[in-house]
């Protein structure tokens, strides 16, 4: 199955590699300065499309988007991912 | 005829649409109050009884779930500000994390209430007065039934879920995976969490009061503005 082989990231990447790849985008994204910036600006965007555009769908997912943004670090923690 | 003349057509048979949520039963007000406003008054009963009930309906089903939302947040929120639950990967959190969890929590109830806010504008005439309290007072006791039910799970969990010896005897199923050390900090954690979900409950009653009142509030504005156009007329 080369088509899955493609798709394996291994393949690329040592698994230390790409360990450490998610847990500095974690690192970086779901915590401190960038994860408020980004929670901020989907929370913005929520309000933006679910109310002044009345787009509802779109509004909420950008609300659930905020929601990971702002919990997910603690919810990382939780699962024992430092 | 308020304000107007000319012959008004009703194509949808008097808003026989069902809407389906909020943004149907706002476009239906918006249609019929243009038609109220410029046209031929429409009589009241053109709004039937399953009318009415339609539009409880979605006002109903739309509070509940957006007020649900809130409800499952608002614990957080309150861990975060007595320092139970880290946010943004910190466990001290700064003024803006403060102020960011409760604005998350509280953002889909903001952005119902902004909805039906705004439906206040459109409160003239008979027949769209009739659509917005029927949209109103389904959206009201939504409200009132997620408070009821958010105020009774979480003092059910406080009362009776989350006593010391079931907390206790839940964790120990665990002892033989996870080190007795984690145990008695997880233990720790809920028992210090646990009084979070009584805030929570008084909380959630406090914020469906002020929901609550945006639409009357509204109501009462629209109506206020009314009385003293009409006033001004005579």
């Amino acid at each position: 199955m080369d088509f899955l082989e493609f798709l394996n990231p291994l393949k690329y990447f040592s698994h230390e590699g790409y360990q450490s790849f998610w847990r500095t985008l974690f690192a970086t994204v779901l915590q401190g300065f960038w994860a408020r910036l980004f929670a901020a600006s989907f929370l913005f965007l929520a309000f933006w499309f679910g109310v002044r555009r009345q787009r509802f769908q779109i509004g909420f997912a950008y609300f659930v988007i905020s929601v990971a943004m702002t919990y997910g670090a603690t919810v990382l923690r939780f699962l024992g991912f430092r | 005829m308020p304000g107007g003349s000319g012959t008004v057509v009703i194509t949808s048979g008097g808003g026989e649409s069902k809407p389906k949520g909020i943004i149907d039963a706002l476009s239906e007000i918006e249609k019929f109050s243009a038609m109220d406003r410029k046209g031929s008054e429409i009589p009241e009963r053109f709004f039937t009884t399953k009318n009415r009930i339609e539009y409880f309906e979605a006002g109903f089903k739309g509070s509940l779930v957006s007020g649900l939302v809130s409800a499952l947040l608002a614990p957080l929120a309150i861990g975060v500000l007595e320092k139970l639950i880290p946010v943004f990967g910190e466990a001290e959190p700064t003024t803006f994390d403060k102020g960011f969890v409760f604005l998350i929590a509280l953002s889909f109830s903001i952005g119902y209430a902004v909805f039906i806010g705004g439906m206040g504008r459109y409160y003239a005439g008979r027949f769209t007065r009739v659509m917005i309290r029927s949209f109103v007072s389904g959206t009201i006791v939504g409200a009132i039934l997620k408070m009821v039910l958010a105020f009774i799970l979480f003092h059910f969990l406080y009362l009776v879920v989350l006593t010391d010896g079931r907390i206790a005897a839940f964790l120990s199923i665990f002892r033989s995976w996870v080190a007795p050390g984690t145990l008695e900090n997880v233990y720790g954690w809920i028992v210090e969490f646990k009084p979070v979900l009584l805030i929570s409950a008084w909380f959630i009653v406090l914020t469906t009061v002020i929901f609550i009142m945006v639409p009357v509030i509204s109501i009462g504005i629209a109506l206020y503005r009314e009385r003293k156009t009409s006033l001004k007329e005579e």
